[in-house]
């Protein structure tokens, strides 16, 4: 992709050296962060999106896995 | 109560401390790691804020993000939805980022805050404001008015891509959105694309390419792309983009309807494509002028805010202004992301904690955007030492006659000086300087200091009590987003041949006294300079006037083309060293590019990449 108009490949993590190791992760977060996940969707009544958020989790999860970097073109949009 | 505000992980991450509602430091990362729009956490603008305010992060009463992932996240697999099964392409690359980093910028947060402090208790002082209602908060609350209308409009944030509020004393309501894809941000970045320049970063040159054009191609714009109502309010047709599925920012259909595939960076600018620069330039004026008139009318206040990616186009800004429905308009200086740290901050303050606040309806709380870090003389003169830079350490008033003396010579002079300006503009701290007279300076400045577009105009600073006489302009314009024309005395009329010149050509014919910051159709996007806030740079203008009747000079960023802005003294000389700046003043340092060492020399121009 030519430099200069729209998307470039980044070859980095978009976080760059910012993203954390999942062991990084205090356990505590972990619940914090699925209860907010769920009351963001009840306040927001977005229930409908749990089963597509699941599947995702778990196809996701073979990337997570894999623990290699998440590299990913510069989408307006998106990021 | 002290606050830091955050804004990171997208674009132009960037720091802000607010200390009881007051302002006292901001800055952007990428002025710091030297790379531009840089997005990521912004560990080294931390560290200058907590700087700049004596302050240790212990200290941090309260963070907050400027930005809401879940309801990004929402947006993003509702959108692949609606759109389904188009888009995989763009959902198989988007989500594995999002799964493994986006989703968890909480934690994220919370990891590097431990960092400053492993000690306290982050979590409990993490707070995230909403993308709209920081670009909002940032519109008004450092606004000098007790009551204003807040208009912010950008590319998009989770699901805003316009929206409106009040804004009264410390509170600050948003009373309506227009929401992600309909966004007027992403129809000029759409035309940013399509004419050869970069997303997100190119706007600037789509806006600076209209005037060599006509808008030939509003019609269509109006007819095929946007339905825009008379209040301003617009829906895109989606059957010609392609950002909601695909990793472009137009299609096939867009191609057709403009006659030819988008530009590449590489091929040449052509009438063509200033047309339509031209054309989007209208189309978007006239939606903001649509919007702002009917605010107007149905709220009957007449101060109006604005903030968001789309306030930074100065064009529209000065049509706004000129258009008289609002009696006084402000604009923040950091419209883009960069500035939602700074209204994030100021959301906590004053719709968390409810915290008072003053306006004069005369100053800002912006300090001139003057917010980021000095250095004294002495820390300066050291760190040139070390860089091996020769220099003369002169008094303030030898030192403001020498600049004169170089400005008059033709020069091209670099200008540090004071606290580093928060913000895309430089306003005269970190400023590469030029005499505004020369009918050559644009040309030297574009082609031998900043590598950038010949087609690329300069803007003037000027003295506030003499702008006036020189420009249709008599407010205060301090941070650069207002444009007016060159008042009629000082224009100089085009010859029949000239007047046939097309695009660029017409740029080499000087169109004023003070051709440098004079574009083709006679627009200035001008800096008024205050006693105030910048007190030296106030006093230069001065003696440049005193010298030449003049009281303009150019005013550019201190950077080569795709270069954050100088942040440091070294950054600063390293660029004294790799371009054609002839003068270096930093501090009451006076560096002589002939008394350098040929040897530190850089190789600038193929330094930095293309923005």
């Amino acid at each position: 992709m030519p430099a200069g108009a729209g998307p470039q490949e980044h070859d980095r993590t978009v976080l760059g050296k910012t993203a954390i190791q999942w062991s990084q992760w205090r356990k505590t977060e972990m619940v914090s962060f699925l209860t907010e996940l769920w009351r963001f969707m009840a306040v927001r009544k977005k229930f409908w999106l749990l089963p597509i958020v699941v599947m995702m989790a778990l196809f996701g999860g073979l990337v997570v896995l894999t623990q290699g970097s998440a590299v990913a073109p510069f989408i307006y949009t998106v990021f | 109560m002290l606050i830091l505000g955050l804004s990171a992980f997208y674009h132009d991450s960037a720091a802000c401390l607010v200390d009881d509602g007051r302002i006292v430091a901001a800055a952007q990362e990428e002025r710091f790691t030297r790379k531009k729009h840089d997005s990521g956490y912004p560990e080294h603008a931390i560290a200058a804020c907590l700087a700049a305010a004596g302050a240790r992060a212990g200290d941090i009463d309260q963070v907050v993000f400027y930005d809401k992932p879940f309801l990004k996240f929402e947006r993003l697999l509702e959108t692949y939805l609606a759109f389904a099964p188009r888009g995989f392409r763009s959902f198989r690359l988007a989500i594995p980022v999002w799964l493994r980093e986006k989703l968890f910028q909480k934690p994220l947060l919370l990891a590097r805050l431990r960092t400053l402090d492993p000690e306290v208790d982050w979590a409990a002082r993490l707070l995230f404001a909403e993308h709209h209602l920081s670009h909002a908060a940032a519109a008004f609350f450092p606004s000098p008015f007790e009551q204003a209308v807040v208009l912010t409009m950008d590319g998009v944030g989770e699901w805003a891509t316009t929206s409106v509020g009040i804004g009264r004393g410390h509170n600050l309501a948003i009373e309506r959105e227009i929401h992600f894809p309909h966004s007027l941000g992403l129809l000029y970045s759409a035309f940013t694309y399509y004419t050869g320049f970069k997303v997100n970063s190119g706007e600037y040159k789509v806006m600076g390419l209209a005037p060599y054009g006509e808008p030939k191609y509003t019609n269509a714009i109006l007819e095929y792309l946007v339905d825009l109502k008379p209040d301003g309010s617009f829906q895109l047709d989606l059957d010609y983009f392609d950002y909601c599925t695909g990793l472009t920012m137009t299609n096939q259909r867009f191609d057709a309807l403009f006659g030819g595939p988008a530009r590449r960076p590489d091929q040449p600018l052509t009438q063509r494509h200033m047309d339509l620069a031209a054309s989007v330039q209208a189309v978007l004026e006239e939606a903001v002028l649509r919007v702002t008139r009917s605010l107007a009318a149905e709220t009957g206040l007449r101060n109006l805010c604005l903030a968001g990616g789309v306030a930074l186009n100065c064009v529209a800004n000065g049509k706004i202004l000129r258009d008289g429905r609002f009696e006084r308009l402000w604009i923040q200086p950091a419209a883009g992301d960069a500035g939602g740290a700074l209204g994030a901050a100021l959301c906590a303050w004053h719709l968390f904690h409810g915290g008072e606040r003053q306006a004069d309806g005369r100053r800002d709380a912006m300090s001139g955007a003057y917010l980021g870090p000095a250095y004294a003389h002495a820390e300066i003169e050291r760190r040139l030492r070390a860089c091996g830079a020769v220099f003369t350490v002169v008094e303030d008033d030898p030192l403001l006659s020498e600049t004169v003396d170089a400005l008059e010579a033709g020069q091209a002079v670099g200008w540090f000086q004071g606290r580093m300006e928060f913000g895309p503009r430089a306003l005269g701290a970190r400023s590469i300087l030029g005499d505004a007279r020369s009918p050559t300076m644009q040309k030297i400045l574009n082609l031998k200091v900043k590598y950038r577009e010949s087609f690329r105009p300069f803007a003037p600073s000027i003295l506030r009590e003499e702008v006036a006489d020189w420009f249709e302009l008599d407010v205060d314009s301090p941070y650069m987003l207002l444009v007016a024309d060159v008042v009629p005395r000082h224009r100089q009329a085009m010859t029949p041949e000239q007047h046939a010149l097309f695009g660029i050509d017409k740029l080499n014919v000087p169109r004023s006294s003070i051709p440098a910051v004079t574009h083709v159709d006679y627009s200035a996007r001008i800096q008024t300079v205050h006693a105030d806030l910048n007190p030296r740079y106030h006093a230069l203008l001065t003696a440049f006037k005193a010298r030449t009747g003049c009281p303009v000079l150019v005013n550019t960023s201190f950077n080569v083309r795709g270069e954050p802005i100088v942040a440091t003294p070294e950054d600063a000389f390293h660029c004294f060293m790799g371009t054609e700046i002839e003068l270096l003043v930093a501090g009451n340092c006076i560096l002589r590019k002939e008394d350098q060492d040929p040897s530190l020399k850089r190789d600038y121009k193929d330094a930095f990449e293309l923005d």
